[in-house]
């Protein structure tokens, strides 16, 4: 009888102290962090949110990507002994979807903190009242930007990707969604932009750093010119053009050759610069790294002496772009992000260069392509002149197009933006743009680019490959294919 | 009673376990014994949809067995559709009819003993031969602004990359036509080469492409009527007569046995290979032919010529690249002839290099050169060396104003090759022009070997230029000057007479065995034929020649 009481009394404290603990236990929280249900309750949550896209910009390796994407097809640069054979197959056409270079996952992550931004931040609004909806609509806006930037990666960088416009919490939610068409996602980025146009703010009012590396009004137009032209709406592209050109806030940087390279490059947030990202001291990039110690690509063969061209007779008498500029000849190294001026280079210590997303001489020259598509070739003209004056370009290659000869102004103008935008993760797009303009009108310039780099023994495959238009765009990264049974591979790729 | 039935319920309990354990014990688990699942290339094949009948194929050569065991292959698998279409091509009903060795050949031929994807295509042969010991070629062909992988020529492949667990399966839409043809039964064959193939038959060569042996393959550069007809050859008696010297075509000293065999490349070169080199050895002795790319045009013997361009012949690559059994046949659209050279000297400063050219540095700054930078540049390591301009001091007057300086010692560099320009075949002088540069210890000796054999005088990098001597006294120990301008710091020597087998580019070899800190600050070399003026012209600080007056 003892016994059985001691039992019952032992099971009792037994229950209570599980029962305790039970409760506890599913109540637990992490200590230095927050969770979801604790997140999204007041303006600084969103604030925070906000900036957590920046830093993703920044940490994200967004950078070297866009650098691997725009350049590697492109005469512009050479491997070196320090590559990889990932990049090799890239360079030389023969991807396939197991390359590591094809993964999106990068673009993708950043799309997904924007989703979650214009998907909960409104919530906020009712629960803390003192987010005015102006501040909210900045927010929202500056998401909608960048997200809009992601998208018109991938569209120009795979062609046909899934859309995904909703934030994305667990795996367990339905993943598998199939590819929107390119136009489809190029007409999802003008929506967004065209809602975040009114949204955002003109100026943060507080530092340049702010309004150069956050989004601005002057960015969500420079994003929209860009993606017109991909549209092959001119009118528009000039008129979002227009309205970085009439607000008077920029201008191109004097090209002194001694301040030149030190004011827009090495400091950066200049008068001409429209979005840049801010790497600073705190937050270093991997240029220096990439482009001097280790470098896995340096300048290509030709650059220097076909594109940017020499003065034999006067050493006065230069490109501020070519040598010392946007390359290194000495060295063949690419030397834009690695130059403190014409003379000194940066140390590993100061490798935050920033990545010009957009920049003035950019808008000036996006103009002149919108112009030359609605035939004013004499005013496209003028833009492209503006651009090679400050740099001052080199008459040996001013190709002096006639006003009216607008595939000759077009030749012009790619080469020009070759060498304005050299390492700018831009030529490879603006070949591309151009080339597929008009049902693959100026497929040469494509071709022609290709055969300058085209090892022999490689030529005539990678020429009969690039010859199709399923190839200008990537494979799908196979573990995407694996996830996401929707997906179905680029037919360039087979199965 | 308590106490009984718990016991009971006890003795149950065990009982109830160990029927348990016996059931447990008695039901065989079935382990997975392997440690990968992924089909092997036979049972991929056998286990497919569209390529059945190519595995029953397989399995009827023998060749099952081994395509389902460890190792590395590459299948390129006809699917069913072109198995059907062979087997009517045949005239047979089924595989069955094939007899043994044809079954064999038809299988090893799409087997190679390797992985090979797609990304290690290029254009030409793949790097292994099949089985079967053919070649497989693969190329890209654009169609209607799609393209195409195809190999040798005929068959396309719909399924690229299969990963199996010993290989590659490549899904191909054609059965390889078995290639049984030599290059002679080939040529031969095409009516368009009918006077070619006179031309070979009439000299004899055609035994020499009929052969097959081990390791001997030619590439030949064919020239068809049409273009024959272009130059005014007609019949074999117009070859005969224009080219025909002794009467007798099967000499080989005959200027018509030369022309055709000037047309037959040594070693099997695809369109790809020859663009690789700026050079190739015909079966002519001594005789070459020189490849020059334009974008996507391949010319042969297109060179520039003492300020003059002489036009080459078009390789036609869409009908080139024919594969044989003892070789490779092109089409050239203009017919291609040996050049009578006659040797001249050759005043060559080593530094005037494309890629110092191309970095802007060439004759406007000093650079210390990467060891790797300049390709027809090969050092002994991966010390770099330096390019100086101007020169300055009493190392001004250098021939260009400049010096290329190598640490040419055994602890540092012992050795570096230069390629040459081209020398046309005869017999030379070299010379070396260097500004004198010795240590505390003394300088450094430097051999000079031209494709590896020695020449007869070494270089003593401290040696002064003897200005007592008059120029004619001077040249008659073999030493000369060499710049208007400089010092007697600068000095240079003859280093030996060679004979020049063939024109071409040539290796320059510059060893030491010695180990002091002196440099060999290089600035000229020349070479100069043996019959024609050795010390004139002279050159000034801008490299132009200065004649004596």
């Amino acid at each position: 009888m003892k016994t059985i009481k001691r039992y019952i009394t032992w099971s009792i404290i037994c229950c209570g102290i599980l029962s305790g603990s039970c409760t506890k236990w599913m109540d637990i929280k992490p200590e230095n962090g927050l969770v979801a249900q604790d997140f999204w309750q007041t303006k600084e949550h969103v604030r925070s949110a906000v900036n957590g896209i920046y830093i993703s910009l920044l940490n994200s390796n967004l950078a070297e990507q866009l650098f691997v994407h725009g350049e590697l097809r492109t005469d512009m640069v050479e491997l070196t002994t320090f590559t990889n054979l990932q990049l090799d197959e890239y360079r030389y056409a023969n991807l396939n979807s197991s390359n590591p270079s094809v993964h999106w996952a990068p673009f993708y992550r950043i799309i997904n903190f924007c989703n979650n931004v214009i998907e909960n931040a409104p919530k906020v609004k009712d629960i803390d009242p003192t987010l005015t909806q102006a501040d909210l609509d900045a927010y929202i806006g500056e998401a909608l930007a960048i997200r809009a930037w992601m998208y018109l990666n991938l569209g120009r960088i795979w062609g046909d990707v899934p859309l995904k416009l909703n934030y994305t919490a667990s795996d367990e939610e339905e993943l598998n969604i199939a590819k929107s068409g390119q136009a489809d996602i190029f007409a999802a980025v003008v929506a967004d932009l065209v809602r975040a146009e009114p949204m955002v703010k003109e100026t943060f009012g507080t530092t340049t750093a702010a309004d150069k590396g956050k989004v601005t009004k002057y960015t969500v137009n420079a994003l929209l010119a860009d993606v017109y032209l991909w549209q092959d709406d001119f009118q528009k592209a000039a008129a979002a053009c227009d309205v970085l050109i009439n607000s008077g806030k920029f201008d191109l940087v004097p090209g002194n050759p001694s301040s030149w390279l030190n004011v827009l490059f090495a400091t950066g947030n200049s008068i001409e610069g429209i979005f840049e990202l801010q790497y600073d001291r705190q937050f270093l990039n991997n240029f220096i790294a990439l482009f001097s110690l280790n470098p896995r690509y340096q300048v290509g063969q030709n650059v220097y002496e076909n594109l940017y061209m020499i003065d034999e007779t006067d050493p006065e008498n230069f490109d501020i772009r070519g040598n010392r500029g946007s390359l290194d000849a000495s060295t063949g190294q690419i030397y834009k992000y690695q130059a403190i001026n014409r003379d000194v280079r940066k140390t590993l210590e100061e490798s935050y260069t920033h990545w010009f997303v957009y920049r003035y001489a950019d808008v000036l020259l996006m103009k002149a392509e919108a112009l030359n598509g609605m035939e004013q070739g004499e005013k496209a003209l003028e833009l492209i002149y503006q651009v090679r004056e400050r740099a001052n370009a080199l008459v040996f290659n001013d190709l002096a197009p006639n006003e009216n000869d607008f595939q000759g102004i077009t030749s012009f103008l790619v080469d020009e933006r070759a060498r304005e935008f050299a390492y700018e993760g831009k030529r490879w797009f603006d070949v591309l743009r151009h080339a597929r303009r008009n049902n693959y009108a100026r497929l040469d310039l494509i071709t022609n680019m290709v055969m300058s780099y085209a090892p022999p023994d490689r030529q005539q495959a990678m020429l009969n490959k690039y010859r199709d238009p399923g190839s200008h765009y990537l494979p799908i990264y196979f573990t995407e294919l694996q996830m996401n049974k929707a997906l179905v591979q680029n037919p360039f790729y087979g199965n | 009673m308590k106490k009984n039935t718990r016991k009971k319920s006890i003795v149950h309990l065990l009982i109830g376990v160990c029927m348990l354990l016996t059931l447990s014990s008695c039901l065989k688990e079935d382990f997975t014994q392997t440690t990968d699942e992924t089909p092997n290339i036979a049972s991929f094949l056998k286990n497919s949809a569209d390529y059945t009948m190519f595995y029953d194929a397989v399995k009827q050569a023998g060749a099952a067995s081994y395509l389902d065991a460890w190792g590395t292959y590459t299948v390129f698998a006809p699917n069913n559709a072109a198995v059907q279409r062979y087997l009517q091509e045949q005239g047979k009903e089924s595989l069955a009819d094939f007899a043994d060795e044809e079954i064999k050949l038809l299988v090893t031929q799409h087997i190679v003993e390797d992985t090979v994807s797609t990304g290690n295509f290029k254009d030409g042969k793949i790097t292994k031969n099949s089985v079967a010991g053919l070649f497989i070629t693969t190329s890209v062909v654009s169609e209607g602004g799609q393209a195409k992988i195809v190999l040798n020529k005929e068959s396309t492949i719909l399924l690229p990359n299969q990963r199996t667990g010993n290989g590659l399966v490549h899904g191909v839409d054609k059965v390889f036509t078995p290639i049984t043809r030599t290059l002679v039964e080939q040529i031969q064959a095409d009516p368009n080469l009918s006077l070619f193939a006179e031309a070979l038959a009439a000299t004899g060569l055609d035994v020499l492409l009929g052969k097959v042996a081990a390791n001997e393959y030619f590439s030949v550069l064919t020239v068809t009527n049409e273009v024959f007809a272009q130059r005014g050859f007609h019949n074999l008696q117009d070859l005969k007569d224009k080219y025909s010297h002794t009467g007798n075509p099967r000499n080989t000293t005959d200027s018509l046995y030369m022309h055709m065999s000037y047309h037959i490349v040594k070693d099997l070169k695809y369109v790809s290979d020859l663009m690789l080199q700026s050079s190739h050895t015909t079966t002519v002795p001594n005789e070459i032919v020189l490849v020059k790319v334009d974008k996507e045009r391949v010319l042969i013997n297109e060179e520039e010529w003492l300020g003059t361009i002489e036009l080459g012949a078009e390789v036609d690559r869409t009908k080139s690249d024919v594969t044989t059994k003892n070789g490779v046949l092109h089409y050239l659209k203009d017919n291609i002839f040996i050049k009578q050279r006659l040797p001249f000297p050759i005043y060559w400063d080593p530094a005037n290099q494309p890629e110092l050219k191309t970095a802007g540095i060439y004759k406007r700054a000093s650079m210390s050169v990467p060891y790797n930078l300049i390709k027809d540049i090969t050092l002994a390591n991966t010390s770099n060396y330096y390019y100086g301009y101007p020169q300055t001091g009493n190392s001004a007057g250098a021939v260009n104003d400049d010096l290329l300086n190598f640490n040419l010692r055994t602890a540092v560099l012992p050795w570096v090759e230069m390629r040459t320009p081209v020398i046309v075949k005869g017999r030379y002088k070299v010379w070396i022009a260097w500004r004198r540069v010795e240590s505390n210890q003394g300088p450094n000796m430097i051999d000079i070997y031209l494709n590896g054999v020695q020449l007869s005088r070494q270089l003593n990098t401290g040696e002064y230029r003897n200005t007592t001597l008059n120029p004619r006294e001077l040249e008659a120990i073999g030493y000369k000057r060499v710049t208007t301008t400089g010092s007697n710091v600068h000095n240079c020597k003859m280093v030996g007479i060679i004979d020049i087998d063939f024109t071409d580019r040539h290796i320059l070899r510059l060893e030491t065995k010695t180990n002091r800190a002196a440099e060999l600050q290089l600035d000229m070399i020349h070479f100069i034929p043996v019959d024609m003026e050795q010390i004139y012209p002279q050159f000034d600080a801008n490299g132009n020649p200065v004649y004596p007056i």
